[in-house]
């Protein structure tokens, strides 16, 4: 569908793939001379403002900022706007609350890792054995889900690109008949290697140094991208003004099924998905419909044919749309279309909150959510141990106050216009509800196309995939550093030497991103969910424990113990719940309430009750991090 | 440029560092500034967005006018509050220890 992109798709993704290789090499040359552990794994602490900035930036916006997120926007409007509004907060709440503090902190013990960090503050093995393997678990789903996306992104992205094309054929027939990876989608799996390959090779060159001067680079594609849609998208609705009126007088699409009958005149059908086709019903007179899935005449002397196709309702999507009549022969029998559970038939629901669903009559963003998501994401962001890693590298606080602002500037410029982006997008690609994760590359085609600089697009289309590379390769570090750090360093080997450290480093990133690839290659269907559960998980077990932790100076390992498991319990539990009450892997949250947030409370509250119903921690501990300066 | 940890804090008396009694206040700040653009959200999006009726929709300056008040106003309110907090009192001492 995207078709405008074409080599030029291409060729950004050469160019930038060579940035990203040259900026890792140069990292390497850096680190050259430094102790290892140290520079590997957090840069030698030393990160100026621009780095720390948008290495905070880039990694907190995973590929979902720039494919799940748009296609929220387009499905239900300017409700989004609420969703995302507590990123308002996300700088200074993410940044400040822990920043200070524990950049100190781990600057005095000398600590490399989150649970390193956690084990040294309550000089207990017994809570950094708790962190680790915590971080361990949901790390894992979380790297996996990374890696999927950036396969999947790249997939989409160059499908129309001839020499990808060639490249699916010959993984085709090379994988036929293997198992496991025979199974798999052939251009997915092309991508797959490239995306993983590239990873792999920057962040085991690199280390952190070269990830965070490639999140720098990924950053500035991300922002520029949207500088650019911003202005076309404007440009083409006719101003917000006229994009905001307009999306007033939208109602939701109905979807269903459409049956089609042919006579057997004429050639027989062959309607791609996509294709869009006006037909005359009985019942509802003439309807403009798009097809949902292809629709061809592989069975012959088959007569009637049910699809799945998408109705539009509004008038100005409807004119908008150039659709054809259908083939000689072939009319559309009946339909069986469900209309959205809220808002269906109302003029002004997409902008205006709850927002329309197709699921939920309460509406997308019932008001008990919307105060959920506005707790979820400054407080999410904050208990992320990804964040924690790069606030115990900034070099000075003169450097997280001014990496505070500029994070603020930016976030508010990406996500403010990454919403009004999108709901001109609603104008201007009606129907994409079919498939809305393809919203942003589809947009990207269409807006350069209309400008006559349909090259452009390949820069536009970087974005998403700057976004996920940003994210994949500083989880696949911290997993790595866990594993040398906190499992070969502290329970295996603790006098091994740097020569071994650093061999053992290498392979362990190398073998965990390729482990990560290859479990991916047929990755389960739920695995969005499993991103969601794991970034909700790993907020709720260490949030609390760590908060407490550098401000409280009564807390006591066996707190910090409880504070762990007690969110995991928390969290595990709605989930499990979840999955006996809706049948599949999904959260159950209590009061419209994410369970991290429940397992926030709940950690909080067991965090301060074992520590104040145990022994009082160690007086030199407590002189250590809250009495001395 | 921004506040110095108070040494000659009261709170002193109890032999805790004057840079951890700092960023000890300065969480209070944050988190009491936080609850309050929760609530100027969440109020204004229930008021002017949630309550209206079908086809009531007012656009301002493009936005629908819930937007403008409910979130870009306060969008532009935690702005200036961050850079207030980054400027005025989040702690100019070195932590570095290089």
């Amino acid at each position: 569908m995207v078709g405008a992109s074409d080599n030029s798709a291409l060729v950004s993704f050469t160019l930038y793939l060579g940035f990203t290789f040259l900026l890792a090499w140069l990292a390497g040359r850096k680190k050259s001379g430094k102790e290892f552990v140290g520079e590997y794994f957090l840069g030698s602490r030393n990160l100026g403002l621009w780095a720390f900035a948008l290495t905070f930036a880039a990694t907190s916006s995973s590929g979902g900022s720039f494919m799940g997120f748009p296609s929220l926007i387009y499905v239900h409007g300017w409700t989004l706007a609420l969703w995302i509004a507590s990123y308002m907060f996300v700088p200074v709440l993410g940044m400040a609350l822990l920043g200070k503090r524990l950049n100190r902190l781990a600057r005095k013990v000398g600590a490399i890792t989150v649970p390193e960090v956690l084990r040294k503050r309550f000089d207990d093995t017994r809570v950094g054995g708790v962190a680790t393997g915590l971080l361990l678990f949901f790390m894992f789903f979380y790297l996996l889900a990374q890696f999927k996306a950036g396969g999947k992104i790249m997939a989409t992205l160059l499908e129309d690109v001839e020499i990808f094309q060639a490249a699916t054929n010959w993984m085709r027939e090379a994988t036929l008949g293997l198992p496991w990876v025979g199974q798999a989608d052939p251009a997915y799996l092309v991508c797959l290697a490239v995306f993983a390959l590239a990873v792999v090779t920057y962040v085991t060159y690199g280390g952190f140094r070269a990830v965070v001067w490639t999140d720098v680079m990924q950053g500035v594609v991300m922002g520029i991208g949207v500088i650019i849609m911003l202005c076309l998208a404007l440009s083409q609705v006719g101003g917000l003004e006229n994009a905001t009126r307009k999306m007033a007088e939208m109602t939701p699409p109905e979807k269903g099924k459409a049956t089609f009958k042919w006579d057997g005149s004429g050639k027989a059908p062959n309607l791609p998905k996509g294709t869009w086709v006006t037909a005359a019903t009985p019942g509802r007179g003439e309807v403009t419909l798009r097809l949902a899935e292809d629709l061809h005449s592989s069975n012959n002397g088959k007569s009637s044919f049910v699809t799945k196709a998408l109705l539009l309702t509004s008038e100005p999507e409807r004119e908008r749309i150039e659709s054809q009549s259908l083939p000689t022969g072939l009319s559309l029998e009946s339909l069986d279309m469900k209309p959205y559970q809220s808002g269906a038939g109302e003029k002004g629901t997409y902008v205006r909150p709850p927002g329309p669903s197709a699921d939920d009559a309460g509406g997308f963003l019932a008001v008990g959510l919307a105060l959920s998501f506005f707790l979820f994401w400054p407080f999410g962001n904050s208990g992320q141990p990804s964040n924690m890693v790069r606030l115990m590298a900034f070099r000075d606080v003169d450097t997280l106050r001014r990496a505070i602002l500029v994070v603020c500037v930016y976030y508010s410029f990406l996500y403010f216009s990454l919403v009004i982006i999108f709901c001109c997008g609603r104008l201007l690609l009606p129907g994409m509800e079919i498939d809305p994760d393809r919203i942003m590359p589809e947009l990207a085609a269409h807006l350069t196309a209309a400008a006559g600089i349909p090259w452009l697009a390949g820069l536009l289309v970087a974005a998403p995939f700057a976004a996920v590379m940003s994210s994949v390769d500083s989880f696949l570090l911290l997993v790595s550093s866990t594993v040398v750090r906190d499992v070969y360093q502290q329970k295996i080997n603790p006098n091994a030497s740097e020569r071994k450290i650093k061999r053992l480093t290498y392979w362990t990133t190398c073998l965990l991103g390729l482990a990560a690839a290859l479990a991916v290659v047929n990755p389960p269907e739920f695995l969005q969910t499993l991103i969601v559960f794991a970034s909700g998980g790993l907020a709720g077990c260490f949030l609390m424990p760590m908060t407490l932790g550098l401000y409280w100076p009564r807390m006591n390992g066996a707190g910090a113990m409880a504070g762990m498991l007690s969110g995991l319990v928390t969290y595990g539990g709605c989930y499990l719940v979840g999955w006996l009450v809706h049948g599949k892997f999904a959260a159950y949250s209590p009061l419209n309430f994410h369970p991290f947030l429940w397992s926030l409370v709940v950690s909080g509250g067991a965090v301060v009750a074992v520590s104040l119903l145990s022994k009082p921690p160690d007086d030199r501990l407590v002189s250590k991090f809250f009495r001395e300066d | 440029m921004s506040r110095k940890p108070d040494v000659n804090s009261t709170d002193n008396k109890s032999g805790l560092a004057p840079s951890f009694l700092q960023a000890r206040r300065e969480l209070f700040v944050i988190l009491a500034g936080f609850m309050i653009f929760l609530i100027w959200v969440l109020l204004a999006c229930w008021v002017l967005g949630y309550q209206t009726e079908n086809g009531e929709i007012d656009v301002t300056l493009g936005l629908p006018s819930w937007v403008l008040l409910g979130v870009a106003l306060p969008w532009l309110g935690a702005s200036v509050f961050t850079f207030w907090f980054c400027l005025r009192r989040l702690s100019g001492e070195n932590d570095s220890e290089d």
